[in-house]
């Protein structure tokens, strides 16, 4: 919170430091996704803009580093950010050739694709929708799992209990429950892209990415 | 963190119960029991049947399974 505080009370130096240390990840996360360098920096330009409050229609009335509250470490939070509005633009794509135009827009200036994105801007968007889409994926693909078998799964991968035991336990050779483990942990990853890609078609994340964002999730 | 589930769990862990999915409601005598039985390998394969979905959705009989193990060793 400290380079926060600093560089949004105009620290010049923080604010260096802010994009320094942020700039690259944030373009990397991007980039190993297949965005080109130049939309990857693009993309991270404009929310680093915005932290400060540099809109793309001018000065904003709350910068977007405001809004950070220290739940989750900065790194996951403009990640998260970066994330979706990555989302927003596929849902951007999406769109094109389908929005209205309504009288006098051209009179206007008016750009139908804010449009779009007005509706996803939102703090409760920003906060949650990648994050709650992951976990949501997560325990769908947790509850696909026979229960005998998620119990072997946490037991060994999160409890660090020895295979050994395990087959102990279930009466079995442990040969048994090294082929289960192993099949369970193909079907975790293969349920959990199949829920993301159910809820979210557009997003074509894989499995090296999703654990990727996971891990930042928690803070890593 | 050092292994793909762990860092799932860890991620679901980090949400509301509702969202995560799990229940840490307390474990009966009964079932305690029954995990203690699990713990030694000495529970049938229709007890354990009947076991699992506890110690899958409930954190506490999970760690009251963990805490029997090694007090096995």
């Amino acid at each position: 919170m400290d380079l926060v505080q600093r560089a949004l009370a105009g620290d010049n130096a923080a604010v260096v430091q802010f994009e320094r240390d942020y700039r690259p990840t944030l373009e990397r996360v991007l980039m190993a996704r297949g965005i080109d360098r130049i939309d990857a920096e693009d993309l991270v330009a404009d929310i680093i803009a915005e932290c400060f409050g540099a809109g793309k229609k001018g000065t904003m009335d709350v910068r977007l580093l405001e809004k950070f509250e220290g739940r989750s470490s900065l790194s996951t939070w403009l990640i998260r950010i970066t994330w979706n509005r990555w989302l927003d633009l596929k849902r951007r794509d999406k769109f094109r050739g389908e929005l209205p135009r309504y009288e006098g827009d051209e009179a206007k200036g008016a750009d139908q694709f804010d449009r779009v994105a007005d509706d996803y801007e939102d703090e409760d968007f920003i906060e949650t929708d990648l994050a709650e889409l992951m976990a949501g994926a997560i325990k769908t693909a947790f509850a696909s799992l026979e229960p005998d078998v998620l119990v072997m799964l946490k037991l060994s991968f999160i409890h660090g209990v020895s295979q050994t035991d395990i087959a102990r336990m279930w009466q079995c050779d442990q040969t048994r429950v090294s082929r289960t483990l192993s099949t369970a942990r193909s079907q975790i990853a293969a349920e959990t892209m199949r829920a993301i890609r159910a809820a979210e078609p557009d997003l074509q994340i894989d499995w090296d990415d999703f654990k990727r964002l996971c891990a930042y999730g928690i803070e890593i | 963190m050092e292994n793909e589930i762990e860092i799932l769990a860890s991620f679901l862990d980090s949400f509301e119960p509702e969202v995560s999915g799990r229940s840490s409601a307390p474990v009966s005598d009964e079932d305690a029991a029954t995990i203690a039985k699990l713990a030694a390998g000495e529970l049938s394969e229709a007890d354990r049947a009947r076991l699992t979905p506890l110690l899958a959705s409930n954190e506490q009989a999970m760690q009251q399974l963990v805490a029997a193990l090694r007090g096995d060793r």
